[in-house]
């Protein structure tokens, strides 16, 4: 069992890789199918508020594809310095619709996936509801990083456009936004605890790459966690990337 | 860290300097529409993505570049050039504005291979509209003041709150009439500032120009509150036009904005994008009000579309309604006002029928507000009075004690 085998995971996302760069470059897709993609520099991976690089900059792939249909699915892979494992593996499905009164829905599963250390594999489900600047999510994992923990985690984001006047300089657009997210484990754990993450901060465009600022803070709710708890990693401070989608 | 970081920015921008993502508008947008054709690609709806940056509205989202991707190859496979994009969440596409090679001579044949480009959602010319006002000074004094009763009107009712998207030639925001009264002041003109014009500022000035300041006129709902789109330009004196794009993206801020009415004085060929935006409108329940064009037999498009209020100067029968429209003293650039005359003004006045009546209930359904109209005894112009008091169930206009037989027989 400790050797679970990530191969299908691996060959998922390879296999998401080449389908994606022949497409790309040569093949045409279905019918009104997109394929995009991106390819981010990020100066610290901070997920839920916890650091998963170890506070060190990173390269980060994302892929996606969205169906005529309503459905999508997409891959991740980012290197980590948590656990044994060097790289976390991201495979997504979903559905997203928009509803006649403007509101979008989504619906879908996560899998996330630790190269080298598959023990912690794990599920998550998730619901999602966005406007035109807001949007909300509740995420439902059974078995948070395989500790038989069931957790919850909401957030909601809102951004704002900023200033006319910065955009002429810097030939592209300028955004503000403010990410709020509670992680809650639905059993005691010792090695879970929950917590508040917020990050505010701007984003914007220059040239065909986005960049983002950010303040990124983590907050244990309730009492100081015990030795063991992972999320003592939790950092808060700036965080900056550079992405470039295609 | 940091360094690494402000390493790939510098790299970024210096290689990418100077190299717009999106086409130089420089090509005004009223110019060349002949060789101009709206390509639609769909629009996923927003989802999951670990890459999602946080987005402050629909035009850029993660899928975006992705898009902008497939549309260059569109482009390139068929010999044209992108000009603009506009994503249309409320459509479920994003709309690209395309140019034909120079020299070319009709859109017919693009169209025609696109319509089978399984990347394409679907695709649609640039078409013509025009407003339905001219000029005309004769009698100093306000048809509706006399004809809908608008003091005793007021003491019911004023539009407070209901947004109006006057969706139009320029709204002159700073006439002293209009001061206050303007929530959004946008311009989708492309290549054109926006600009203070007459028929824009005429038609605001009829729907909510402000009541009681001692100067000029009082708008039909004078607390309504204005989204001053300018969609249409002003070529000359007598000339306003619009297009295709420009009123999509206009209608498109309305519907994501909150607009509760919206006012489309112009007219033009029938075509899919206006078609379905209006579509998308009557199923939220926005009041889409429209003037008729005299010249045509059905009234014109949109005004002929199911679901939009069509609005004449005179009866027409069909369902259309008619009001004041001829020698209407309203609001013009420049802290002016004028005598105007046309089917514009007309429905300008509906359009500040239904913000009163969007007052009193705003949640009224499109069907349901129409049969509740009272009309005038065997004409087509609205009895404003009895359709007021039949709504808040009491006496409005004129109420002595002698209308308490009448007022009984409205309930």
């Amino acid at each position: 069992m400790l050797n679970r085998t990530p191969a299908p995971a691996r060959s998922l996302v390879l296999l998401l890789t080449v389908a994606t760069v022949a497409t790309v470059t040569t093949v045409s897709t279905p019918a009104r199918a997109q394929v995009s993609g991106s390819v981010a520099l990020v100066s610290d991976y901070l997920y839920r508020g916890v650091s998963l690089s170890d506070g060190d900059p990173v390269a980060q792939l994302n892929l996606a594809y969205d169906s005529p249909d309503n459905w999508y699915l997409g891959a991740f892979a980012s290197p980590i310095k948590s656990f044994a494992a060097r790289r976390l593996y991201t495979a997504y499905a979903g559905y997203a619709w928009r509803l006649r009164s403007g509101v979008a829905l989504d619906a879908g599963m996560t899998d996330y996936i630790y190269a080298g250390d598959a023990l912690y594999n794990y599920h998550e489900a998730y619901v999602g509801v966005s406007l035109e600047r807001t949007s909300a999510r509740l995420s439902y994992s059974p078995n948070y990083t395989a500790m038989h923990v069931r957790t919850v985690y909401a957030e909601i984001s809102h951004g704002v456009a900023l200033t006319d006047a910065l955009t002429g300089a810097l030939n592209g657009t300028l955004n503000g936004f403010i990410h709020l997210g509670y992680f809650h484990p639905l059993e005691r754990s010792p090695a879970l605890q929950p917590r508040f993450d917020v990050r505010v901060g701007v984003t914007g465009s220059a040239g065909p790459c986005q960049w983002m600022l950010a303040l990124d803070g983590a907050r244990v709710a309730g009492a100081a966690p015990p030795p063991y708890d992972m999320t003592r990693r939790s950092r808060s401070g700036v965080v900056a990337s550079v992405t470039l989608p295609f | 860290m940091i360094r690494i970081l402000i390493l790939a920015c510098l790299l970024c921008w210096s290689t990418l300097a100077g190299a717009a993502d999106d086409v130089p508008r420089d090509r005004p947008a009223q110019e060349i529409l002949a060789q101009e054709i709206l390509v639609m690609l769909r629009l996923p709806a927003p989802h999951y993505r670990p890459d999602a940056y946080y987005s402050a509205g629909y035009r850029d989202d993660a899928g975006t570049a992705a898009r902008r991707r497939i549309a260059a190859a569109i482009a390139r496979d068929h010999g044209l050039t992108i000009l603009e994009d506009w994503a249309m969440p409320a459509l479920n596409v994003d709309c690209y504005r395309m140019a034909m090679p120079a020299g070319a001579a009709s859109t017919a044949e693009v169209l025609e291979a696109l319509a089978h480009d399984t990347r394409v959602a679907w695709t649609q010319s640039i078409n013509e509209f025009t407003v339905q006002g001219t000029s005309d000074p004769l009698y100093p004094v306000q048809p509706a003041a006399r004809q809908w009763q608008l003091t005793d009107i007021h003491r019911a009712a004023t539009g407070r709150k209901v947004m109006v998207a006057v969706i139009d030639s320029g709204v002159d925001t700073t006439h002293p009439d209009l001061d206050g009264q303007i929530a959004f002041r946008e311009n989708f003109v492309d290549g054109r500032p926006y600009a203070s014009e007459d028929h824009g500022t005429g038609v605001a000035g009829v729907i909510a120009a402000r009541a009681g300041n001692g100067i000029g006129i009082e708008g039909v709902a004078p607390q309504a509150r204005i989204m001053a789109l300018r969609a249409c330009w002003q070529e000359s004196a007598t000339s306003t036009r619009c297009n295709s794009f420009t009123l999509a993206k206009a209608m498109n801020f309305a519907l994501l904005n909150g607009a509760q009415v919206i006012n489309l004085s112009l007219s033009g060929a029938p075509e899919r994008l206006l078609r379905e935006l209006i579509d998308v409108a009557c199923a939220r329940g926005v009041r889409v009000v429209s003037a008729v064009d005299p010249a045509r037999a059905d009234g014109g498009f949109p005004a002929s579309h199911p679901g939009v209020f069509a609005v004449a100067m005179e009866g027409r029968g069909g369902g259309i309604l008619s009001a004041p429209g001829r020698d209407i003293p309203t609001a013009a650039p420049g802290g002016r006002w004028v005598f105007v005359t046309g089917s514009s003004y007309s429905a300008a006045h509906i359009s500040g029928m239904l913000a009163v009546l969007g007052e009193l209930r705003p949640a009224m359904g499109l069907s349901q507000l129409r049969a509740s109209l009272v009309m005038q005894e065997g004409a087509s112009g609205v009895d404003l009075c009895a359709t007021v008091s039949r709504l808040t169930g009491t006496c409005t206009c004129g109420c002595h004690g002698s209308d308490k037989l009448r007022q009984a027989q409205l309930r």
